[in-house]
């Protein structure tokens, strides 16, 4: 297992504990500036990854998206069964805890095979403006991740809206596959 | 008329069916823009995300050092491994064609079916 394996294996056990305190953070607590969250985000996962593989960026954060809302869904599905809205319960409840967003179903299409999530006060884009596409790909990841664990089926997520490009708030569809 | 879903995902199947009856193919995949693929026909398990976005990422890697030496547009990416190949090549609405082929496979023969490929495929995107 490599280091970065290892730190994912902590981190996600203590996500899912509902742990919010953590270790040698004595003086300055868990809370981090939001900021610092998207510097992380939009440029060391963003542009300067995009400065390196280009497009590539974008499979690359909606993939480690998914990765997440795959772990969080298989960890919340025992607790909610068949049941959607339950199961979207409690992953809003993780997105609380951990300040991803507000998340809500906004739309459930059975016949087409289509659930549309908002994410208001989105952790990736909140206060970013000026961009002319969605940029909240591990958002869209995420849900995508989410869904897939649900339905078992496999999951094309699109973000639909973006605070960032002037719609004050995110939305993404996810379209649930064959 | 315009083509339904799931004629456009026959379609795709079935160029995809043509390429890995080449000698040595061993999988075809078509892979979107996020790293999810979209259509795959191989004979062996794949981690189809972790693939999806390792072809989207070195394609990217691959067009973007071709940039630094102003080569102009990305048509291929070949990988060439101890017991076999992979080839990249770029589709329209940034969808990547990826191929994995074994040892016997021949590489001028899968080049050009690749080559052939490639338009076909777009007209199906597009």
């Amino acid at each position: 297992m490599t280091d970065y394996a290892n730190a994912e294996q902590t981190l996600l056990r203590s996500i899912l504990a509902g742990k919010t305190d953590v270790a040698n953070r004595a003086t300055l607590g868990p809370m981090v500036p939001i900021q610092l969250f998207q510097a992380l985000r939009l440029i060391g996962m963003g542009s300067s990854i995009e400065e390196m593989v280009g497009e590539g960026a974008h499979a690359l954060v909606y993939q480690s998206g998914k990765r997440v809302g795959q772990v969080l869904g298989n960890a919340v599905l025992p607790k909610a069964g068949k049941d959607l809205p339950k199961y979207l319960e409690l992953i809003r409840g993780v997105c609380l805890q951990l300040s991803i967003g507000q998340l809500a179903l906004e739309k459930a299409d059975n016949k087409a095979g289509l659930l549309t999530l908002k994410v208001d006060e989105c952790v990736s884009c909140a206060g970013i403006s000026g961009v002319k596409a969605p940029i909240c790909n591990f958002e869209a990841g995420l849900v995508a991740g989410v869904v897939k664990v649900f339905t078992a089926r496999e999951v094309k997520a699109v973000e639909v809206k973006c605070n960032a490009v002037g719609d004050r708030t995110c939305a993404v569809d996810a379209h649930i596959l064959g | 008329m315009a083509m339904t879903a799931n004629d456009r995902s026959q379609r795709v199947d079935k160029v995809l069916g043509t390429i890995t009856g080449l000698r040595g193919v061993t999988a075809a995949a078509v892979i979107d823009s996020d790293g999810l693929v979209t259509h795959v026909r191989r004979d062996f398990e794949i981690n189809t995300d972790a693939l999806g976005a390792a072809v989207q990422i070195a394609f990217g890697s691959a067009r973007r050092a071709s940039d630094h030496v102003s080569q102009g547009a990305t048509h291929m990416v070949l990988v060439e491994n101890k017991d076999g190949l992979v080839m990249l090549a770029p589709l329209a609405k940034g969808f990547v064609l990826a191929l994995v082929g074994d040892s016997s496979a021949m590489l001028g023969a899968v080049r050009f079916e690749v080559k052939q490929t490639v338009p076909e495929l777009n007209q199906i995107f597009a």
